[in-house]
């Protein structure tokens, strides 16, 4: 047995930097908090660790494994090795906590457990405009809609002419003139825009370009020429010359020697390829004339023969086949003048637009994660030329861990890289990085699984020495399991020719027990067998151990069929996250359907939707007759006539739902959208017929989640169209509730990583699965030996296939390949004791199963095909048969009786106080009114008076900064501060002033504010002026700076009046309840020394 | 800390000031709440505010008592962000790309540069980029203060202590640890321990744990209710940790839990601009001449606006017509041309012609002022709000546009002219920031954030989000100012420890009074699992409590007994009906009854949603026309034969021009998409001419031809898109073919392609040589075409293809509709009928099963 307790211990020294391979179940995660802990006792401040995980979910995860182990370091010391090891640890952290007062366990926020993601936002809120993110944006989790309308207003730019209209007609043209297809490429370009911006930063330069394609051309011709044993070498050649000679191929006539690794070389390899490689780039086990071998007859030296003992040598090396197929097809000049014009443009566009996203994103104030990331290198600036980093971060990083190192990308090496410069060795700074390169999964993700093995070759990331650690206990399979896997992996590796330089065997410390896998055989796949048979798997082992975690783990959603169902119709209780996605489920479509009938009148699909659903239930004969009405379903609806013309149950049926839906649009005025579908749903019965349903309950809770949604979405600034209601509910998934008890856990095994289960059942191994999109440009990147890059692009090819663009997606292709076989190591790995395989090998047409190329059960093949001969025996492979569609089963409806009549009113608010409505020509007279009307309220509070002319005087300074300040035109104010100079003198020289404002007054006081309620609502309100006269009546006066120009004063002041009535009596109704005294009400017009009275009649 | 007992703030004549303008709000409905809890209709209420309001007030009182301090005028909040926006667009070394969204970092900077009393960097002496850039920025700032004569609230602050407090000034109230500039603002605080600001310890809260946050919420507001229902006195508080993030959790849980909006109050209000009349408000002002279709889509069918009822079907078809036009952006002349004379969109048509006439009007720059009345006007001639004035939206909503623009137009103190375009930017901005009015909710129960709570000293309490990083997580420093200067001073989030102090304090004092303490916190949200905060000891022995499934009160219905209805048949058609959409309906049969008597028999269709550029069914229209009118120019394969490759270039780019001739190209980018179109159309046509050329005389004695057809009963309208006439007289049928298309498409049963073996069939016996499609592919011309050879049986072919177009016009003449797709989902992918067909209620989701079970090979 491998021990690797000493690589552990080390992997604890705090002044050294590591790079730890960590395989599948070895405890990584202990170890890096066993770390974390060691470093915590030396640190000044906890904030000087911080350490990277790839998800949320793993920081809280290690932060509360640091908390559990300082609130245990208080218990007694434990008796187990490793348990002793971190209580130890801990105890040395807790008293590091006492003695520098960080009080970590009463502020767990202090330990620094990140996202790369969060370290990024964070050191951009630190750095926000050296990042060039100077407005601070929130982060957008779904950023398709920034992406879209930046590749939109990039395309626009056609018509700005000059070099960037070419470039963009040129795109035009290159696809078509289909704008939506490149609109789309060209967003999609932008989610992973962080690998490219660099390459497109410069601009294309051809030479440049050319060279790089030369350098990766010849490097790989030099492994196809090393990889080509010696003895097969000569024969080659021979052949090649003989070929040469029958074709009269200059390439080849004469030749003396394998062709160089050159360039100009590919020409001669690709001749020789022609007889060894079929069109479709498999080897060519048979030769004719056209390749230059004549019939046997005439065929003395047996070359045929020869041939053939080549082609089977060749084939036996990995990987050859496919290397020279990838070359086949290329020229040696990668770009004619076309291709060129075009790689040019797509430079030109995909700039513009990654710079309309970067403006899209300011103004909305959001920004997605590759934003951030690129942002924070901005920030840290080059590795040559940091930024001031050291003086704008809250701490500074004095250790790095990182963990799952093997997802890291290009940009996030590239930030540590940045973060570590300048750290010199045995300044105490240290890096630790902790992976397992098997376990790489995340290309689509821009994982870019390279960089660990670079960084183990290197020894070094950037200026940090990193010494290698290997662990190799795996502590959670059984051996039995553990040894097969060390079995399967590297064969599957081999399967599709891959080094499995990645791979590193283990050691089990459970005890084997048997059989570690089981296999499930099928010749075709058959969704409802593989449902059925899984159901009954499962069914046996709850059974047989209740206590047993299952999962049921798919290499993509669509490869689970009906297993779900099935599982559920059985009664598993389950527990299937991301499966299902929400138009899936009946109820969500309906509502959603409904939502786009609200939106929009004549959306007839929505419209019969709505009418077709089970809270109303028209059959087809009556939505034709109604769709047979001229103008809008809404409007049909709506016709008395026509719903006479529909059977008496579909009318009835009919007209509830129309009378609802008549409601529900008025209430549009009024209320959120979301909150009108929601009420009109259940207006429908939508809550009764769900339940009523099959969903039941959980479906409601589906719809509540839609509803949330639904708020968002409505929100948002973006219009709300059909489109985007479906787009939105068709991509997501519904979150399902936990059962009780042990559940099935049914996922993708991307999302499998990182938990571990009893059993694990694969279904499906048999199928293939969806090919990649492709993107708008291809491009590879590789340094050479010196460190020197080579780029090849390559744009998407106006026809179905490119040379160039071929062979670089063939070079991606090899590793989706490999990560393809790490994807299946992940599923496996993740069975703590048994594994069932499921899959299908179809017959061939020599008789015998054998597995789709590219399907797991290919990859596994090698350890599995003997036992799928075995286990189908003789039985005879059943002819492929298309599966059969089951019979829909009957539309399901519900009698109108049974659900609600009608859609209640809305909640209306009650009116606020009438406002008074700007007069905008008159907008200077408002602001001296508002002037004059609080410099009136400040002569009614005072208590000490000056004489009214001083008084006046002195405000005018005051009228003269309020009304700059409310934004009057400079010329005006001098103007308008004499008119409120002169309101003031008018006002306070009468005798109503002199009277309102009276000192002696009894109980006088200016803005009273007084708190009054009713029965539905409490109120401030604030009386300008009030007082007790010497005959003990309450006077309640308001005061209103309204103007009047023209006659009829009198007629204007009945008529404002009037309109203040009903508030200056509410205020009389508010003192009244304080004091019994009579009451008289008074408006008072300062700017036209008006006045109105009436006594207050007691709320009669 | 200031704290006042809450008796004491129902003082008559008494002032509060709090830490803001949600704790007045919220404080000043407690205060009322109880009051009329004790049974008041009536009483003197004291004046609550937010501590920026409070200094605002002394700077006017000062300013009315004449003191040389008072010289400067105030700005609003909206005139400082606007200062601010002004300042970052001027500094050229900055470069920002969008001031506005820099500028609320950088006036928080001088706001807290203030309040906690910092030192400032100087341009020259600022450690960083960052900080560089802010004191360029601080020092423009303080000189355009200088210039306006004006001053803000913080800067204010700082003069703390100089003047004399007015009459009725507030007492700070609610405050654990203010800056050092507030503090001395507000003056003496009452003392720690002892009085009113009693501690009380952690203990007291009974701890909870939830599944997630939605859960929490719920179970927070179901303890509520009945205490809120019980005892009219009781203030309950549920206070969360980031309400601002809650939000959406917190107003669906209030909704669910207690059955409406309006029963409980919450701490953070919509935003105007999310109202309905407020949509159509900014619709309305972006009526231009030139207007991108979902904007216009969304104002012209908005109830708010002027005949938006009566013409209201008549606006809604109009825009689909409108949509159908693909065009992205829409030029006004071209709406007004649709519209025409059409008597039932009469008042859109007036109300459009009077917003263009606003606007051509209006000048390319004028104050704030003037835009706003511009604006105003917009709003009259569109009849917004849509309802009568007496109606309580009508008033609402007036008032809440009045009070925005009383605070816009005071920018004109502070702005230069802007145009429409700014203007209107600003209103939009102003609406996003300006909330609804709250309604009096039923119920004294308050959701607010874990700081404003303090202010309203609960009686009943319960803390929710109480996750790890509850009350210490929220506060950062300002990157624009020097750490250091910052964690000295104790700015929040600057350093620990005082995070960790202030937030021991505020849960100490809330649990110093008060009848009831609880606190909760969410286990998890997704997948992420969050722990409990160790500031309350409770939680961490509290067992999360088991998913409970949450359905709101209102969707309180039994349910439904549900009755099956075989509904898989329409009703049979008439013999001789004619069908709508001629041929197409028979491939749509083939490919799943449902869907034919959807698309073909309920116009079941989408409103289609226009893109920029032509869309691909134009592009296929376009390049029938084109090849339509090539062929109308040449006439026979001998005129092609005629002409060398120059000569078919020519002839191409003479049909493309004539083909070309509907497309109307009325904006700079229809201009060039165009001209981009014809050059493809040009190479595209030549390519196939040139392909055409090669082969055996015929000539063309169809192209677009239409005629009626009976067969099966039924009577099918046919395009055909070109006949050609074979040497032997015979004729062979070309159906144009732009995207992908085989052979195979024509194998029975249920043809993909049932199009050309029908004209096969329905053409007099004998006269026809076979079918073919014409691929139109720029790269790879084809002929794909049956018979394959001379030897295929045709007569065998034909009689399969009777056989199978038999099957499906009978299945269509009696009205088969079930759901079966031919293909199962791959059938479904690209079908929009989904909604309609409920085939997902039937079956289940159909996944990838039925297209051979495989994803792709």
């Amino acid at each position: 047995m491998i021990d690797d307790a000493a690589a552990r211990t080390r992997a604890l020294e705090p002044g050294i930097s590591f790079a730890v391979r960590a395989p599948a179940g070895s405890g990584k995660t202990s170890l890096l908090t066993q770390r974390v802990l060691r470093l915590l006792a030396s640190v000044e401040q906890p904030e000087q660790i911080v350490a990277i995980t790839f998800t949320r979910k793993a920081a809280e995860e290690m932060r509360l494994r640091i908390v559990e182990a300082l609130v245990a370091a208080t218990a007694p010391e434990p008796a187990d090795d490793y348990q002793r090891t971190t209580w130890s640890l801990a105890r040395a952290v807790v008293a590091r906590d006492a003695e520098r007062g960080w009080q970590l366990m009463a502020q767990p926020a202090r330990l620094r457990i990140m996202t790369i993601d969060a370290l990024c936002q964070s050191l951009v809120r630190q750095m926000p405009l050296t990042a060039g993110l100077p407005g601070l944006p929130a982060v957008e989790d779904d950023p398709g809609l920034l992406y879209g309308e930046a590749a939109r207003e990039a395309l626009a730019s056609i018509t700005h002419g000059g070099r960037l209209r070419d470039a963009v007609a040129c795109l035009l043209r290159h696809l078509d003139n289909d704008w939506s297809h490149l609109e789309t490429l060209l967003a999609e370009m932008l989610a992973r825009r962080d690998q490219w911006l660099r390459l497109t930063t410069a601009g294309a330069d051809r030479a440049q370009l050319e060279d790089g394609f030369r350098r990766l051309v010849e490097r790989e011709l030099a492994q196809l020429r090393q990889a080509i044993p010696a003895d097969s070498g000569a024969a080659l050649v021979a052949l090649g010359a003989f070929v040469g000679g029958q074709l009269d191929e200059p390439l080849l006539r004469g030749l003396a020697a394998l062709p160089p690794a050159r360039l100009e070389a590919l020409p001669a390899w690709q001749a020789l390829g022609r007889f060894l490689l079929t069109r479709s780039g498999e080897w060519r086990r048979k030769v004719t004339r056209a390749e230059g071998f004549p019939p046997k007859a005439d065929d003395p030296q047996g070359m045929k023969q020869v041939h053939a003992d080549v082609v089977t040598e060749l084939a036996a090396v990995p990987g050859l086949g496919r290397n020279l197929a990838r070359l086949m097809g290329l020229a040696t000049g990668p770009y004619d003048e076309t291709d060129w014009a075009v790689v040019l443009a797509l430079f030109d566009v995909l700039q513009v637009a990654a710079a309309h996203l970067v403006v899209t994103a300011d103004v909305a104030g959001r920004a997605d994660f590759t934003a951030f990331s690129i942002a924070a290198l901005a920030a840290l600036g080059e590795p040559e030329r940091p930024t001031d980093l050291a003086l704008a971060l809250d701490y500074q990083i004095r250790h790095l861990l990182i963990d799952e190192f093997q997802d890291t990308s290009v940009t996030q090496f590239e930030l540590v890289r940045r973060l570590t410069a300048g750290w010199q060795p045995g300044d105490g700074r240290t890096l630790f990085v902790v992976g397992d390169p098997m376990q790489s999964i995340y290309r689509f993700r821009q994982a870019e699984v390279s960089l660990f093995q670079r960084v183990l070759d290197d020894r070094a990331i950037g200026e940090v020495a990193l010494e290698p650690l290997a662990l190799a206990v795996n502590f959670r399979a059984q051996a039995g399991l553990v040894d097969w896997i060390n079995q399967a992996t590297p064969a599957a590796l081999a399967r599709i020719a891959a080094e499995p330089a990645h791979f590193v065997p283990q050691v089990a410390v459970r005890a084997a027990l048997e059989p570690a896998w089981m296999l499930h055989p099928a010749v075709q796949h058959d969704g409802a067998a593989e449902a059925a048979a899984v159901v009954e798997l499962v069914a046996r082992l709850r059974a047989a151990e209740p206590a047993a975690s299952i999962a049921v783990l798919v290499r993509s959603r669509g490869h689970l069929g009906s297993i779900v169902m099935a599982l559920q119709a059985a009664g598993v209780p389950l527990a299937a996250r991301e499966i299902r996605r929400f138009l899936e489920v009946p109820a969500v479509a309906d509502l959603v359907a409904l939502a786009r009938a609200l939106l929009h009148d004549a959306d007839r699909l929505a419209w019969l939707a709505v009418l077709r659903a089970p809270w109303c239930g028209l059959e087809l004969a009556a939505l034709e007759t109604l769709a047979a009405a001229s103008g809008t379903l809404a409007a049909a609806l709506a016709e008395p006539t026509l719903l006479q013309a529909l059977e008496p149950a579909a009318a009835r049926r009919a007209a509830r739902v129309a009378a609802i839906l008549v409601a529900a649009r008025e209430r549009l005025l009024r209320e959120p959208f979301a909150d009108v579908v929601e009420a009109t749903w259940v207006a429908l019965g939508g809550p009764a017929v769900v339940l009523g349903g099959p969903g039941g309950a959980a479906e409601l809770e589906h719809a509540r989640a839609v509803f949330a949604e639904l708020a968002r979405l409505a929100g948002a600034e973006a219009e709300l169209t059909a489109a985007r209601l479906g787009a939105h509910f068709a991509e997501r998934f519904v979150v399902p509730a936990q059962p009780d008890g042990q559940a099935v856990q049914v996922m993708t095994m991307h999302r499998a990583k990182g938990l571990e289960f009893d059993h694990v059942v694969l279904p499906s191994l048999g199928r293939t699965p969806r090919a990649e999109d492709k993107p708008l440009l291809a491009w590879r990147e590789e340094l050479d030996r010196h460190g020197r890059p080579a780029l090849a692009v390559a744009p998407l090819p106006r026809q179905r296939s490119g040379p160039l663009y071929d062979y670089l997606r063939a070079s991606a292709a090899a590793e989706v390949r490999e990560e393809g076989v790490r994807l299946l190591y992940v599923a496996l790995t993740r069975a703590r004791r048994q594994v069932h395989l499921f899959g299908h090998a179809p017959v061939g047409t020599d008789g015998a199963p054998a597995p789709r190329k590219g399907s797991f059960l290919d990859l596994l093949w090698p350890l599995l095909g003997d036992t799928f001969h075995a286990m189908l025996g003789a039985a005879a492979p059943a002819p492929p048969v298309r599966a059969a569609l089951a019979a829909p089963a009957p539309l399901l409806r519900a009698d109108p009786d049974d659900l609600p009549a009608r859609l209640p009113g809305p909640l209306v608010p009650a009116a606020a106080e009438a406002a008074v409505e700007f007069d905008w020509a008159g907008i200077d007279a408002r602001h001296v009114g508002t002037v004059t009307h609080r410099l009136l309220q400040d002569w009614g509070q005072r208590r000490e008076r000056p004489p009214p002319g001083t008084w006046i005087e002195g405000a005018r300074r005051f009228a003269e900064v309020q009304l700059r300040a409310l934004g009057m035109a400079p010329a005006r104010v001098a103007g308008a501060v004499e008119e409120v100079a002169a309101a003031l003198a008018v006002a306070l020289a009468g005798d109503r002033a002199t009277w309102l404002f009276d000192p002696t007054h009894a109980e006088a006081a200016a803005e009273l504010a007084l708190g009054w309620t009713s029965a539905d609502e409490v109120r401030r309100l604030v009386i300008d002026r009030t007082f007790v006269d010497a005959d003990g009546t309450r006077w309640i006066v308001d005061f209103k700076t309204g103007t009047h120009a023209g006659g009829d004063l009198a007629g204007w002041l009945d008529a404002e009046q009037a309109r203040y009535r009903p508030q200056l009596e509410r205020y009389a109704a508010a003192l009244a309840a304080l004091e019994p005294r009579p009451i008289r009400l008074g408006l008072y017009f300062p700017l036209v020394d008006g006045w109105r009275e009436w006594g207050y009649a007691g709320g009669a | 800390m200031y704290l006042l007992p809450f008796a004491e703030l129902s003082r008559p004549g008494a002032g509060v000031v709090v830490p803001g303008a949600a704790s007045a709000r919220a404080l000043a409905l407690a205060l009322g709440l109880a009051e009329r809890a004790a049974g008041r209709v009536s009483w003197l209420a004291p004046a609550v505010t937010g501590w920026p309001s409070a200094v605002a007030a002394q700077h006017e009182y000062e300013l009315l008592a004449g003191r040389p301090a008072g010289d400067a005028f105030l700005l609003s909040a909206e005139q400082e962000l606007a200062l601010w926006q002004q300042v970052l667009a001027a500094d050229e070394a900055s470069a920002l790309r969008a001031p506005a969204q820099a500028a609320p970092a950088a006036a928080a900077a001088w706001r807290l540069a203030r309040l906690w009393r910092i030192t400032e960097p100087t341009p020259g002496g600022a450690p960083t980029t960052d900080t560089a850039a802010y004191a360029r920025w601080a020092a423009a700032y303080r000189a355009r203060l200088t210039a306006l004569g004006a001053t803000d609230a913080a800067t204010l602050l700082l003069r703390q202590g100089q003047e004399e407090a007015p009459p009725g000034a507030g007492r700070g109230h609610g405050f654990v640890d203010p800056a050092p500039a507030l503090a001395a603002w507000l003056g003496e605080a009452v003392p720690a321990a002892g009085g009113a600001a009693q501690r009380g310890d952690a203990h007291r809260y009974r701890g909870h744990a939830y599944t997630d946050r939605a859960q929490e919420v719920a179970a927070a507001l179901a303890w509520a209710a009945p205490i809120a229902a019980a005892d009219p006195q009781a203030r309950v508080v549920i206070a969360l940790g980031d309400l601002r993030q809650a939000e959406p959790v917190v107003r669906r849980a209030v909704r669910d839990v207690l059955g409406d909006d309006h029963a409980c109050y919450l701490g953070r209000a919509r935003a105007l601009a999310d109202e309905p009349p407020f949509r159509a408000l900014l619709g309305t002002l972006e009526i231009a001449p030139l207007v991108r279709w979902d904007r216009f889509s969304a104002w012209l069918r908005h109830g708010a606006l002027a005949g938006a009822t009566s013409e209201r079907a008549a606006r809604a078809l109009l825009d689909a017509r409108l949509r159908g036009r693909d065009r992205y952006e829409l030029p006004m002349a071209e709406i007004l041309a649709s519209i025409g004379d059409d008597a039932a969109l009469a008042e859109l048509r007036a109300l459009l012609e009077a917003l263009l006439e606003l606007h051509a009007r209006a000048p390319r720059r004028q104050p704030m002022v003037g835009w706003l009345g511009h604006f105003d006007a917009c709003l009259n001639a569109a009849g917004w709000p849509g309802v009568a004035a007496t109606d309580a939206l009508a008033t609402n909503a007036r008032r809440a546009w009045t009070e925005v623009c009383d605070r816009l137009y005071r920018l004109d103190a502070v702005l230069p002219a802007p145009t429409r375009a700014e203007a209107l930017q600003r209103l939009r901005q102003s609406l996003a920031e300006s909330t609804v009015a709250t309604p009096t909710p039923r119920q004294a129960i308050f959701v607010v954030a874990a700081e404003d709570a303090l202010a309203l000293a609960p009686t009943h309490l319960w803390l929710a989000g109480c996750e790890s990083g509850f009350l210490v997580d929220a506060a950062r420093p300002s990157p624009y100012l020097p750490i250091a200067p910052q964690r000295a001073a104790g700015v929040p989030g600057a350093d620990p420890g005082r995070d960790l102090w202030r937030a021991r304090c505020l849960v100490e004092l809330l649990a110093g009074s008060g009848r009831e303490h609880h606190a909760s916190y969410a286990a998890g949200e997704g997948d992420e699992r969050f722990t409990p905060s160790p500031l309350l000891p409770g939680l961490a022995r509290a067992a999360v409590t088991p998913r409970a499934t949450l359905l709101p009160r209102a969707w309180g219905q039994a349910p439904a007994a549900l009755a099956a209805c075989d509904d898989g048949h329409g009703p049979a058609l008439a013999r001789g009906h004619e069908m709508r959409g001629g041929t197409a309906v028979l491939a749509a049969q083939s490919a799943c009854p449902f869907r034919a008597f959807a698309r073909h028999r309920l116009a079941a269709g989408e409103v289609e949603e226009p893109h920029p550029g032509l869309s691909a069914r134009t592009r296929g229209t376009l390049v029938h026309r084109c090849l339509a009118e090539a062929w109308g120019l040449l006439g026979d394969a001998a005129a092609l034969a005629a002409l060398d490759a120059a000569g078919r270039h020519a002839l191409a780019a003479r049909a493309v021009r004539q083909g070309l001739r509907p497309l109307r190209h009325q904006t700079a980018l229809e201009r060039e998409i165009h001209a981009i179109e014809e050059a493809r159309l040009v190479e595209l046509v030549g390519r196939w001419l040139d392909f055409e050329a090669t082969r055996e005389p015929f000539s063309v004695v169809a192209r677009e031809q239409g005629e009626l057809v009976d067969y099966g009963g039924l009577r099918f309208g046919v395009r055909i898109d070109r006949v050609d006439r074979l040497a032997d007289g015979r004729l062979v049928v070309v159906d144009y073919k732009t995207g992908a298309c085989r052979v195979a498409d024509w194998e029975p049963p249920r043809m993909r392609e049932p199009q050309l073996p029908f004209y096969a069939l329905v053409a007099p016996q004998g006269t026809i040589a076979g079918i073919a499609f014409a691929a139109v592919d720029a790269d790879e011309p084809r002929w794909l075409q049956a018979p394959a050879s001379a030897d295929e049986d045709w007569a065998a072919r034909v009689a399969a293809w009777r056989a199978d177009l038999d099957q499906l016009a009978g299945e269509i003449a009696h009205g088969l509709a079930t759901p079966t797709p031919r293909d199962g989902a791959a059938t479904c992918r690209l079908c929009e009928q989904a909604p309609l067909c409920r085939l997902a209620e039937r079956s289940g989701p159909l996944g990838d099963e039925g297209s051979g079970g495989e994803d792709h090979d």
